[in-house]
């Protein structure tokens, strides 16, 4: 576990911390939210997503080996959460939960002037990974998006390496054809196929 | 086999982009770390973390989205005077882990009523200094808030100020300054208000409140 220190930060009161962990967090947040995000879990359900990964994070610190990269290490405890929570929306078949906290582009439509760009082109690339099966996507978005090695994948995932590249394959595949479906029905609407 | 080069430029395209606001890492770190510092004693070897966290941390998190539907509340009832609905889509977590004080959001006139019902002592697991100081932070919001609800806006803004003060790199500022936008409007000092707005959304370009913030006098 984190070594917990005591620091009195200009109050009387002594504030807990607990370095390690919070360091972690401040440091792949980020990684750990688009994480969860590109494996297809709505904006709403990432935020408690991301909260449980941190528990387990937090609970499991002490376990972590520098064998394996925090990288690989935590996309590993990413995965047990999303798996869970698919198997958890499919077991219930009901509406996505109501929304927690409205976040910033669900406002999207109101201001298409802003931001548009990049959250189009992030619009953009989710769907595209909407085509491929929850197997695919997870190594595609590990090998394509984050750039991990085969053998940290195959870590991750906790399936063999041939098995890894064999979904990367059509992942790729499938990728490719949504693209270019995507290029179809564009070039249909502007009439100029 | 490798990508053909347009689905490289599609995934080129998207990065960066997808990062967390810096409002939104903010306050999800300050989820995180309450609940982890009060939750951590209590969840050894249980798998699904929101289930098992404490009553405690859930009614935190609670108390926090509470405070971001009454943003939302205030804006709504500015549009038409209408029964506190039920903390609308905010009340998820409430709803869950505090079933019963959810009936008791509507507070009287002269007395407050918590809206969250008190935590249950958790004997084993005292909440470490920084989620007493969430906590006491959402407190006081809530009160600003419920101020607000109860058609006093000045002691609202009194409340918000003292947040201000007290919390001047406190996780909620983002609510807290909705909160006085809206309470600006109801005290009918317009110009203040939308001077605030304003700020608001250079500060907060992609809050959730953004929008009823920016209408909050317009609909008076």
């Amino acid at each position: 576990m984190g070594h917990t220190a005591l620091a009195a930060a200009g109050t009387s009161e002594p504030v807990c911390h607990d370095f390690e962990f919070e360091e972690i967090y401040d440091s792949y947040a980020d990684f750990v939210w688009r994480s969860i995000r590109r494996l297809g879990v709505d904006e709403h359900a990432a935020e408690d997503l991301l909260q449980e990964v941190f528990v387990v994070v937090h609970r499991r610190l002490s376990d972590f080996e520098a064998r394996s990269s925090m990288k690989t290490w935590l996309f590993g405890i990413v995965l047990g959460v999303v798996r869970n929570h698919r198997r958890s929306q499919r077991r219930r078949r009901v509406e996505p939960e109501p929304a927690l906290v409205e976040i910033a582009p669900v406002s999207e439509r109101d201001h298409p002037d802003e931001r548009s760009a990049r959250a189009e082109a992030v619009r953009v690339l989710y769907s595209m990974l909407d085509a491929l099966d929850d197997e695919q996507r997870e190594v595609f978005v590990m090998a394509e998006l984050e750039g991990m090695q085969g053998t940290e994948i195959a870590e991750a995932t906790g399936v063999n390496l041939n098995t890894v590249y064999a979904r990367l394959r059509a992942a790729r595949r499938e990728f490719d054809q949504a693209v270019a479906r995507m290029r179809a029905r564009e070039g249909w609407r502007s009439g100029c196929r | 086999m490798s990508l053909s080069p347009e689905s490289r430029a599609i995934i080129e395209s998207a990065r960066g982009a997808e990062d967390m606001s810096r409002s939104h890492r903010a306050r999800l770190r300050g989820r995180v770390m309450a609940q982890v510092l009060t939750g951590a004693a209590i969840t050894a070897g249980t798998s699904a973390a929101t289930q098992v966290a404490s009553a405690a941390t859930i009614s935190k998190i609670g108390a926090a989205l509470v405070v971001a539907g009454a943003v939302g509340w205030g804006a709504q009832q500015a549009l038409e005077p209408a029964p506190l609905p039920a903390l609308g889509g905010s009340a998820y977590v409430v709803e869950r882990a505090t079933e019963s004080a959810v009936a008791n959001v509507q507070p009287k006139k002269e007395t407050p009523v918590p809206q969250i019902a008190p935590a249950p002592p958790q004997p084993s697991a005292a909440p470490t200094a920084s989620a007493r100081t969430l906590s006491d932070e959402m407190a006081l919001l809530q009160e600003a808030q419920r101020e607000l609800q109860a058609g006093h806006a000045d002691r609202a803004l009194a409340l918000l100020r003292e947040h201000e003060q007290r919390y001047a790199a406190g996780t909620l500022i983002e609510e807290r300054e909705a909160a006085r936008v809206l309470a600006l409007c109801r005290l009918g000092r317009t110009d203040e208000a939308r001077a605030a707005a304003e700020r608001f959304a250079v500060r907060f370009p992609r809050s959730p409140h953004r929008a009823r913030v920016l209408t909050a006098c317009a609909a008076r």
